[in-house]
């Protein structure tokens, strides 16, 4: 069952740091599994392709408050500059260098989507998936998928825009 | 198309199984010659259990994959490992010993349980290492890391220990 499941997305970076909040999204044989891990417990929802009805994306502004996150501690952080010594300019280096490298990441990310996969019995939200890049790989990977299990033609499914 | 309420962009993606409607198999009423539902005796009998071989009405039978089950199957079934389709959840033994270890350092409870917190982290790295069942993969790192962690502590806090006990026994001395 293990090597059943491909993975297709995780939660960013930061959120894989904190134990609390970490999602990730496989595809299966005939369905996705969304794990969500609580802490200590690991929680499963599956979505059987042929029960998906919808897949909703919303274009959001959570991107710009992401990159503004390490953004502020980059700022702070030439107030090392300050102190006129090597250990005052050495800490204050590396936590530019830091912090500039993540908010860089975070941009290059791209922007964000709130991602809602909904069923007949439930509707949820996607997080492994909001970047656009992850989105975009995830539509065009899986929903093909989830097409053919549900025997139609390509033709007949609606796209909203 | 845009948002309503808080106008952004949104796209949907709708498939057929939205114009599907969920009350086109109702159940039928059972005739002269048919099998009635194990659960709903009024109904016709439209699949059989693979596990225990009750046969099923269309409201009952519940469809993994190609199987299909009957909620009683479900319910028995849904923490053996031989089902692993059933599972919901799962206790991740590493992230607790790890975590377990990490924040008895962090709040300082280590200085007076810490040969305790220890023992227990070790002992969860033991007991999960075989009955941690995630269903997808998942690195056996954090429990290495956990156990030195734990071991680490243990070794540190009996060496503490011993330290003040030499200590004390010393000035006692002195005194």
């Amino acid at each position: 069952m293990k090597g059943s499941y491909r993975k297709l997305a995780e939660s960013s970076m930061k959120f894989r740091f904190l134990p609390g909040i970490r999602s990730a999204l496989y595809l299966g044989e005939d369905h996705l599994l969304l794990s969500t891990q609580m802490i200590l417990v690991e929680r499963y929802r599956r979505f059987f392709f042929r029960d998906i009805q919808t897949i909703a994306a919303a274009k959001s502004s959570r991107w710009i408050w992401a990159a503004c996150v390490w953004l502020v501690p980059f700022v702070f952080s030439s107030l090392w500059f300050i102190g006129q010594s090597w250990g005052y300019y050495l800490t204050g280096g590396v936590s530019l260098l830091v912090f500039g490298a993540l908010f860089v990441a975070s941009l290059l990310a791209g922007p964000t989507y709130v991602v809602e996969i909904r069923t007949a019995v439930q509707r949820q939200r996607l997080r492994p998936i909001e970047r656009a890049r992850k989105y975009r790989r995830f539509c065009r990977d899986v929903l093909p998928l989830i097409l053919q299990a549900q025997l139609t033609e390509p033709s007949q499914t609606e796209v909203v825009t | 198309m845009v948002c309503g309420y808080c106008s952004s962009e949104v796209t949907a993606t709708k498939f057929p199984a939205n114009l599907r409607d969920f009350a086109d198999t109702p159940a039928e009423p059972v005739r002269n010659e048919d099998s009635p539902c194990f659960f709903h005796t009024t109904n016709r009998a439209a699949a059989v259990c693979d596990s225990c071989g009750r046969f099923l009405c269309t409201i009952c039978k519940v469809q993994t994959g190609s199987e299909v089950w009957c909620p009683d199957c479900i319910d028995k079934n849904r923490n053996k490992p031989s089902t692993p389709q059933f599972f919901d959840q799962t206790i991740l033994f590493d992230n607790t010993a790890f975590l377990l270890a990490f924040l008895s350092l962090l709040s300082g409870f280590y200085l007076v349980g810490g040969l305790l917190v220890a023992l227990v982290s070790i002992g969860l790295i033991i007991y999960g290492w075989s009955r941690q069942r995630t269903i997808v993969k998942r690195s056996r790192l954090r429990f290495i890391v956990g156990g030195l962690l734990a071991a680490v502590q243990g070794i540190g806090w009996v060496a503490l220990a011993l330290w003040f006990a030499h200590s004390y026994t010393q000035i006692m001395q002195q005194a």
